[in-house]
């Protein structure tokens, strides 16, 4: 069975806090077999696409890798998708930095948790070294700079009960501008 | 083999799939190098393979040599190790080596992976344990290619995967073998 797609045409009328920002037609899709959700956009140079992780999937991956049950606890927990972005461009390089992107919600915005935030938390828990490398490659980089062709795969993280909706401003900068686009309706995984 | 490294791979393969991380459909990357015109000195690194032997990357001067920074729950990484193989096989009795360096995992992950895809990868895997080789290189990201030359320099790299057999990197790498 083909998964279930719906598009949802820019808006006209976005919250004040995110009016400034182009919202980008996106691609949400459902998985019929496993229920999860993904949503895709592209926009200019870049596309980007998010698809939920399960709390148990993440729960499972980390436990595996040397996280104890509290740790990997409380990163299934976080809200975490699988997120891909790719240079879509033929010739102009793109730099991001996470720190740049938002998590807009009703009457809030506020950042993502990021690499940084996650590795304090686990300097105070004695995490071992391998489970922290583990952690820091498994997730999406916080700033790099993408090539014609160059693409990756990795973790984000939104610090964001389960269920939570939530718009994502996300941001990029090409040799000459800083181009941001707006992500609508993106739901955290819930425990399955 | 213990049960932890059977629970690792599981998690890995179970994230893969049912995220739909590389779902059917997906597209091809893009052929493309990054040229790096200031050719840096490639740092050195000794690790052991999967079976145990050892590998100065410097041992390899005089070869042209695809370094491949990967991990087996790297979706990406994944993707691009038959095309990786294809690549090896396609060039073998070329002034060519193919170095995979996984990054944190053991032999047993990576046995249990290799077995996992069905395709024999004959071209060494190295490990590098406590991430000490990587993060002596520009990686910020996995899976991250480079090409180095002859001697030793960084020539190009590549950021995600790609399909190494595809004919416009064969022809790069062939042009740095034979000039």
């Amino acid at each position: 069975m083909p998964p279930r797609t719906s598009r949802a045409a820019a808006c006209a009328a976005l919250a004040a806090m995110s009016s400034a920002v182009p919202a980008v037609e996106t691609v949400h899709r459902v998985d019929p077999e496993t229920a999860i959700h993904s949503w895709e956009t592209r926009s200019q140079d870049v596309s980007l696409r998010l698809t939920q992780i399960l709390p148990g999937q993440v729960r499972g991956f980390y436990l595996a890798r040397g996280f104890d049950a509290a740790a990997a606890e409380r990163i299934a927990h976080g809200c975490v998708f699988q997120t891909v972005l790719r240079n879509e461009s033929a010739r102009s390089v793109i730099r991001f930095n996470l720190s740049d992107w938002r998590v807009i919600l009703p009457g809030e915005t506020r950042a993502l948790k990021l690499e940084h935030d996650w590795q304090q938390e686990w300097a105070g828990r004695g995490l071992t070294e391998s489970a922290r490398s583990a952690f820091r490659w498994a997730l999406f980089p916080t700033e790099h700079s993408y090539e014609p062709g160059d693409w990756n795969m990795g973790m984000t993280t939104y610090a964001l009960p389960a269920g939570s909706l939530f718009d994502l401003r996300f941001v990029w900068h090409t040799a000459h501008a800083k181009r941001e686009a707006l992500l609508k309706g993106l739901r955290c995984a819930r425990e399955e | 083999m213990r049960p932890i490294k059977n629970l690792a791979l599981a998690a890995a393969l179970t994230l893969l799939s049912a995220t739909g991380a590389v779902p059917a459909g997906e597209p091809l990357p893009a052929p493309t190098l990054t040229p790096l015109p200031e050719r840096p000195r490639a740092p050195e690194f000794s690790l052991r393979d999967a079976d145990g032997k050892g590998h100065r990357l410097s041992q390899h001067r005089g070869k042209v040599v695809l370094i491949n920074f990967w991990a087996t729950w790297c979706p990406p990484c994944r993707r691009e190790m038959p095309s990786m193989q294809r690549a090896w096989d396609r060039l073998k009795g070329e002034d060519f080596m193919m170095l995979a360096v996984n990054v944190g995992e053991d032999e047993d992950t990576v046995f249990a992976f290799s077995f996992a895809t069905g395709v024999t990868l004959d071209f060494p895997i190295l490990l590098d344990r406590d991430s000490a080789a990587i993060r002596a290189w520009p990686v910020r990201a996995l899976p991250t290619s480079f090409i180095l030359d002859r001697e030793g320099r960084m020539v190009y790299r590549a950021v995600g995967g790609r399909e190494w057999d595809d004919p416009q990197l064969l022809e790069k790498i062939r042009a740095l073998i034979e000039p």
